[in-house]
């Protein structure tokens, strides 16, 4: 039973029917037991008068009623939990960490307990409860009774999730009101940076309510660990890097679920060791490393990493520069010569071949035209775009006064919007003579233009939940199936778990927790919290142990004989 | 009903034997009475000189005082004082209000009447019963002797209960039985529903020398009700509906007492013995104390 949804005159009005009921069990006649004694004189003498035998009789004990009514009343509004309406004179902001570093042995039962206990003795006008665990969500606002928040915790546990709080804690702090002191209690481990503290406002005040963490004998798990392009330049190949705490052996690895032998080399550091596996074929697969589950805290001992899908491109090339293509396109791992069912071509303009396919073409060098002509398909600025396309096709590299100078031609850049993705440079530039086919940087550029030309993403090198993903953009797909809300904005994974999207590209996010994976509970950043409950006891307390005192007075007026 | 005694209750020797140092002293008992060993009115060969008479004729001859004659010249007789036996009419209270309760005041009604039988008769003096309630009736004749006892204890035995209280009519009925002025013993809870003053008046009826004793037991004053309760007159068979309060305590208290001080008055005024038996304590050990040195002076 709650009364938590009963209005005040609701509570009032079960109060009165209380008295009311109370009332005519006081008017209803007094069944009187009968007993035999050796004369009634006395008491002829003693009583007033005798009671006529009626179903109502006049209001006899008026002190009685007045006591059975306060102690009604004091039960009633107890199990009513009315609160008082004092407000303090600041705002109180409890937030609940739901990171995966909360998930190490009752770290979270010990932090909900403390909660609970705060909550309860602050007033219910002043407190506000928010979870920051994956996502921000409010659990208690103000005014609502604290019942509410042990109901709603009843299924919460730390997400897979590495901290917001941070960044969640400069939101909350810049839009409280700046003429009300607001004191933030921490109920977490995760740490926060004095930078991220010297941001907030001057009334803000942050304090970290929880319990110490005991200590963690023995632990290892991953710090961190991430991809990136296959330093050999193999096109199919990544690199793989993984920061192991408390541990130098090797992890254990399977791709796709199954046994997967990768040959790695290791660093020893200060904190573990770092291991290094070099040229590891990227297919798409997912990998799994896993450390030995017998430590203190097993949720850091495993690691998803989602390899790239890395597929050779099938280039088709005019024979009439096969000559000077193939070479490169051979020596580079990322491309296959195709004759049928190509990605992409190599052509003369004008050329009736691999119509249709994103074209590298070369063109005649018109009077007035660019020396690159790229033409894109996507809607995006193309001031914007010239300086991506300049990055991505390695022109920096290309010295470009140099070969202006030997063309007696001003080299340019320049870009259209087309239906198809197209490059065109000036044959001229192709001539032995240019130089530019015999630089270190045409080959660089051939092979940056043609992956270009078939839109090959690069991947990211870390994908750490709370932390932005610049790459990755369209409608991903959240470990637990619902879509993840972007808003245009890019990813930021909130959980730990394989992303995906429409293109069937893969990311596995991993919740890196530093401070819970050292197993630090003392950080140097907020000033410790006092439990708030210790000296508050709730107002229906109070009530249910003045009805018990006036239960004991009303059986000590009782027993001697002044009240009936 | 409680039960009521046995004869083998009321006579058991180490109660008759505790009474064997009480005595009941009569000032005089009046002239009439037969030998035995209290002070009478009547003059006559007894041991202890009382007075001279002058002699005539057909005095005894052995009691001239010839010592006078000698030095007077002239005969007087030497009067001694007639040692008679003091008749007492023991009054037991048998109304419904002595046999209710757990320990019914009856028993130690029956008690107390066998004692004062038995101190009567061991001192040769003559005992009658007549036990009452709405009215008096004699149970047994007075009559002398130790060895009747068991007779009075096989009578008082068979006494059951009565109906209500009427002392009037049973005093009246008392004073018409012509009986021998002697020592009336009224044992008796005294709770007779015309109220203490009727009782009071009943007594002042009556030509004997009085002793009262009150079966009285401590929840009398103090009564150990509580609540709403309805409250029925074992006697009158009277309901009395009541809720028991501090204040109705308070006025109960009051309306006792008045009725305790009221019969304390009138035995202090007639120098008559009151003495009140706690019912649920022994009799003997209760009644010792009426006698001042083993003596009650009637």
């Amino acid at each position: 039973m709650s009364f938590l949804n009963l209005p005040l005159w609701g509570i009032g009005a079960g109060f009165a029917a209380l008295a009311a009921g109370l009332f005519l069990l006081q008017m209803l006649r007094v069944r009187h037991r009968q007993i035999e004694v050796p004369t009634t004189m006395f008491w002829r003498q003693a009583v007033e008068e005798s009671r006529a035998r009626v179903l109502r009789q006049r209001f006899r004990h008026p002190w009685t009623y007045l006591f059975l009514l306060v102690i009604a009343a004091l039960l009633w509004f107890a199990i009513a939990g009315i609160v008082t309406s004092s407000r303090e004179d600041h705002d109180n902001l409890l937030i609940l960490d739901g990171s995966v570093g909360m998930s190490r042995p009752e770290r979270f039962e010990s932090a909900v307990k403390l909660l609970l206990a705060d909550a309860a003795g602050i007033p219910a006008e002043s407190r506000e409860v928010w979870w920051v665990g994956a996502q921000t969500r409010l659990l208690l606002a103000k005014g609502e009774h604290v019942l509410l928040l042990s109901e709603r915790l009843k299924n919460l546990q730390p997400e897979a999730a590495s901290s917001i709080i941070e960044q969640r804690l400069l939101q909350m702090a810049l839009y409280s009101n700046p003429q009300r002191p607001l004191q933030v209690r921490l109920y977490g481990d995760s740490p926060l940076q004095q930078a991220a503290l010297d941001l907030l406002p001057e009334h803000v005040e942050i304090l970290r309510c929880t319990p110490l963490a005991m200590a963690q004998p023995s632990n290892h798990g991953f710090l961190s660990g991430g991809l990136s392009e296959a330093a050999s330049g193999r096109w199919d190949c990544v690199d793989l890097l993984v920061e192991i705490f408390g541990s130098s052996e090797a992890p254990r690895v399977t791709a796709n679920g199954s046994s997967f032998e990768l040959a790695g080399t290791s660093t020893t550091t200060a904190t573990g060791s770092i291991w290094l596996f070099v040229d590891v074929a990227a297919r798409g697969q997912i990998l799994e490393l896993t450390l030995p589950a017998n430590d203190s805290y097993p949720t850091d001992n495993r690691l998803t990493l989602a390899l790239p899908q890395r597929r050779p491109l099938q280039v088709l090339v005019s024979p009439t520069l096969l000559s000077l293509f193939e070479p490169l396109i051979i020596a580079d791992s990322g491309f296959i010569l195709a004759t049928d069912s190509p990605d992409l071509v190599v052509r003369q303009q004008g050329e009736a071949l691999g119509l249709g396919l994103p074209a590298l073409e070369m063109t005649r060098a018109p009077a007035n035209g660019h020396a690159f002509e790229i033409t894109y398909t996507a809607e995006e600025d193309p001031a914007q775009l010239l300086q991506q396309v300049h990055a991505a096709l390695g022109l920096a590299e290309i010295d470009a006064l140099a070969l202006a100078q030997q063309l007696q031609q001003p080299i340019s850049l320049g870009v259209n919007f087309g239906a198809i993705p197209n490059i065109q440079l000036w044959q001229r530039l192709l001539d032995p003579e240019g130089g530019f086919t015999t630089s270190r940087s045409f080959p660089l550029f051939l092979g940056r233009a043609l992956r270009w030309l078939a839109n090959t993403e690069s991947f990211p090198s870390v994908v750490q939940t709370g932390q932005p993903l610049a790459v990755a953009n369209g409608d991903w797909v959240t470990p637990n199936g619902s879509n993840a809300v972007t808003a245009n904005l890019p990813l930021r994974p909130t959980e730990a778990g394989l992303y995906s999207n429409r293109a069937g590209v893969l990311l596995a996010a991993a919740a890196f927790d530093r401070p819970a994976s050292f197993g630090a509970a003392a950080l140097p950043d907020a000033k410790p919290g006092v439990a708030i409950n210790s000296l508050r006891i709730p107002l229906w307390s109070w009530l249910v142990l003045l009805a018990l005192m006036l239960l004991g007075v009303e059986w000590v007026l009782f027993q001697n004989g002044r009240i009936p | 009903m409680a039960a009521t005694v046995t004869a083998d209750d009321l006579f058991d020797a180490d109660f008759l034997e505790s009474l064997q140092r009480l005595r009941l002293v009569a000032q005089r008992v009046p002239r009439g009475g037969r030998f035995a060993e209290q002070r009478s009115k009547a003059l006559g060969a007894g041991l202890e000189f009382q007075d001279y008479r002058p002699y005539s004729s057909g005095d005894d001859l052995r009691a001239i005082d010839w010592n006078i004659y000698r030095r007077l010249g002239k005969v007087f007789l030497r009067l001694f004082e007639e040692l008679e036996d003091l008749p007492v009419y023991l009054l037991p209270d048998i109304s419904r209000s002595m046999w209710i309760e757990e320990t019914p005041r009856a028993h130690a009604c029956l008690r107390a009447a066998m004692a004062f039988a038995g101190i009567a008769l061991a001192q040769h003096d003559r005992v009658g019963v007549f036990p009452f309630a709405e009215d008096l009736r004699p149970l047994m004749r007075p009559r002398s002797g130790w060895n009747c006892l068991p007779i009075f204890a096989q009578a008082l035995a068979k006494l059951t209960a009565g109906g209500a209280t009427h002392f009037e009519r049973s005093f009246k009925r008392l004073g018409g039985l012509q009986l021998r002025s002697g020592l009336v013993v009224v044992i008796s809870d005294f709770f007779d529903p015309a109220g203490v003053e009727e009782i009071v008046r009943a007594l002042k009826t009556v030509r004997h020398k009085l002793l009262l004793v009150q079966l009285v037991r401590p929840s009398d004053r103090d009564p150990q009700l509580q609540g709403d309760l309805r409250l029925r007159d074992c006697e009158s068979g009277l309901d009395q509906d009541i809720t028991v309060t501090a204040q109705v305590l308070s006025r109960y208290r009051e309306a006792y007492d008045h009725f305790a001080h009221n019969l304390t008055e009138f035995a202090q005024k007639r120098r008559i013995g009151l003495v009140q038996l706690n019912v649920e304590r022994p009799v003997v050990e209760q009644i010792a104390t009426l006698f001042e040195g083993g003596r009650y002076q009637a």
